[in-house]
């Protein structure tokens, strides 16, 4: 620096220039310090993050599965809740005649087969019943097998007027069953 | 390399002044018997040289003064240096168990055969490796001119000194004289202070926080090793149970999209005319087929397709019965898709 440059703001400048310096080699090193820690610390936490994800959907997935176990095995599934054919279907002719028997009617006959369902992992039972009933019971005899469980889906019903009120009731239906608890 | 001490001699010199609060002169007049050199501290080479012979020297000491003027509009300040010959600089012992500054005075006459206060002395501020002092010594009335002269020419004599001293003395003695440089003010160095104290603090806060910032890549890069990566199963299982909720929903979703024979057959009981008599109701899916007696078929038919359920009824079969009634069977469409 000439001597005719040289005054108290030159000597202020060059001192703070002199300072930025010394400051910029202690920052620029702290700097890439904090952008490389800065690249480890994301890594590592999305790997957690990727972990707990993880865990969360598999906390999910085995809620899910048991709240879907604990639907089947009630009877607000619709199913008919027995471990294999044969008791299901005797389940469903006494449950039939039962109906039957409550609203002064009798069961003739009431014949059961087993079927694949219409899903997989899904029984289907075709009954097939016979049986005289009240006029005025239809259509509580009709409710008490399509709409409490176990479900009861009617493909053919036919009911014909015999006698002193009474109809002569012909049905085909469907009744499920679960193969898996799902547990 | 003269260049750079003439440099670093005025940097460090406003730096000092600056943050000092007193000024610290960057110019030297340095005397001798028969010249006057005016001297940029740190320079070998003068700045101007006036003879003292010469029949104008005062003017030639205006014009050096002008030449360092133009900064300044007070009086340059100056460092005067006296001659080598003014000045006599000598090695004293001075006893571990007395007062330095007085054990030296005590020993100046003896050395100068002159009495204290005709001298001025300054002592060095530490002793040479053989444990000796050094002590500078000028008489009190050369020191005295020199300010008084300095002044006549229109300097300020910021410090007085010698040409020449030893290296014991950093910037050369300094002899206290009437005027001398006043006291600075503390703004400055309360200034310097709180920069340096905020320098100070900005480190530890930067060094903390890297120190912490460590600490942190530590903790969650150990955190990622303990995590145990296993094989991702999730997918099957997720098909498993959808599988398996797919057949858990069939009853209710077959329940939901079926006509219930209870709905048909109360829709036939609510829209049927009343003299209608029904012998026989048969349902088999997407088909109604009702027997029975009434007086007007047509009616019956009406009723049927004003319902929401049937579609297209259509008489099969009818016969004449007793008292005006005729036997019928009728046929109609069932809309499922109604129930959804």
């Amino acid at each position: 620096m000439s001597a005719g440059g040289r005054s108290r703001a030159a000597a202020l400048a060059l001192l703070a220039g002199v300072v930025m310096i010394i400051g910029a080699a202690a920052v620029v090193p702290a700097g890439l310090y904090w952008s490389k820690t800065g690249e480890a610390i994301r890594d590592a936490r999305t790997k957690i993050q990727r972990s707990e994800q993880r865990k969360q959907a598999e906390d999910t997935l085995v809620r899910s599965q048991r709240d879907w176990a604990r639907f089947a095995a009630t009877p607000s599934s619709g199913f008919i809740l027995n471990s294999d054919d044969e008791a299901a279907i005797a389940a469903t002719r006494q449950r039939i005649d039962s109906v039957f028997s409550e609203l002064e009617g009798v069961a003739v006959s009431v014949a059961g087969e087993a079927g694949d369902g219409p899903r997989e992992g899904v029984r289907s039972i075709t009954i097939a019943v016979q049986g005289n009933l009240p006029r005025k019971n239809l259509g509580a005899f009709l409710t008490r097998l399509e709409s409490e469980p176990a479900y009861i889906v009617i493909s053919d019903f036919e009911a014909i007027t015999s006698q002193n009120d009474q109809l002569l009731i012909n049905l085909t239906g469907q009744v499920f069953r679960l193969l898996e608890s799902g547990a | 390399m003269t260049e750079q001490r003439g440099f670093f001699s005025w940097w460090l010199g406003e730096l000092r002044e600056v943050f000092s609060g007193r000024p610290v002169p960057v110019h030297a007049l340095a005397l001798s018997s028969h010249e006057i050199a005016l001297l940029e501290k740190g320079v070998d080479t003068p700045l101007g040289v006036v003879d003292t012979q010469a029949e104008d020297w005062l003017e030639q000491i205006e014009g050096l003064r002008s030449r360092i003027l133009s900064r300044n509009t007070q009086n340059p300040l100056v460092e005067v240096q006296l001659p080598t010959e003014q000045v006599m600089f000598t090695k004293v012992t001075v006893p571990d168990d007395e007062d330095r500054q007085a054990a030296i005075c005590s020993q100046i006459p003896a050395i100068t055969s002159q009495q204290l206060d005709d001298v001025t002395i300054d002592i060095a501020p530490k002793p040479d490796a053989d444990g000796m002092t050094i002590v500078a010594i000028a008489p009190a009335s050369t020191v005295a001119e020199a300010a008084r002269y300095a002044q006549e020419w229109g300097f300020n004599a910021a410090r007085i000194t010698s040409i020449e001293s030893p290296k014991a003395f950093r910037r050369g003695p300094d002899f206290e004289h009437q005027g001398a440089r006043p006291t600075g003010s503390a703004l400055p160095k309360v200034a310097a202070g709180l920069g340096i104290l905020a320098i100070v603090l900005s480190c530890t806060a930067a060094a903390r926080a890297l120190s912490i910032r460590g600490d942190l890549v530590q903790q969650v890069e150990r955190e990622a090793s303990e995590i145990i990566v296993t094989k991702d199963s999730s997918g099957q299982r997720e098909l498993a149970l959808a599988e398996f909720a797919n057949a858990a929903a069939t009853a209710t979703d077959l329940r939901d999209v079926s006509l219930p024979v209870w709905r048909v057959l109360a829709e036939t009981a609510s829209i049927i005319p009343g003299d209608v008599v029904l012998t026989g109701f048969k349902y088999r899916r997407g088909q109604l087929i009702l027997t029975g007696t009434t007086t007007s078929t047509v009616t019956l038919e009406e009723a049927l397709d004003r319902s929401p359920i049937f579609n297209a009824p259509t008489l099969s079969s009818t016969s004449r019965s007793g008292g005006g009634r005729a036997n019928f069977v009728i046929e109609a469409a069932v809309d499922e898709r109604s129930v959804r």
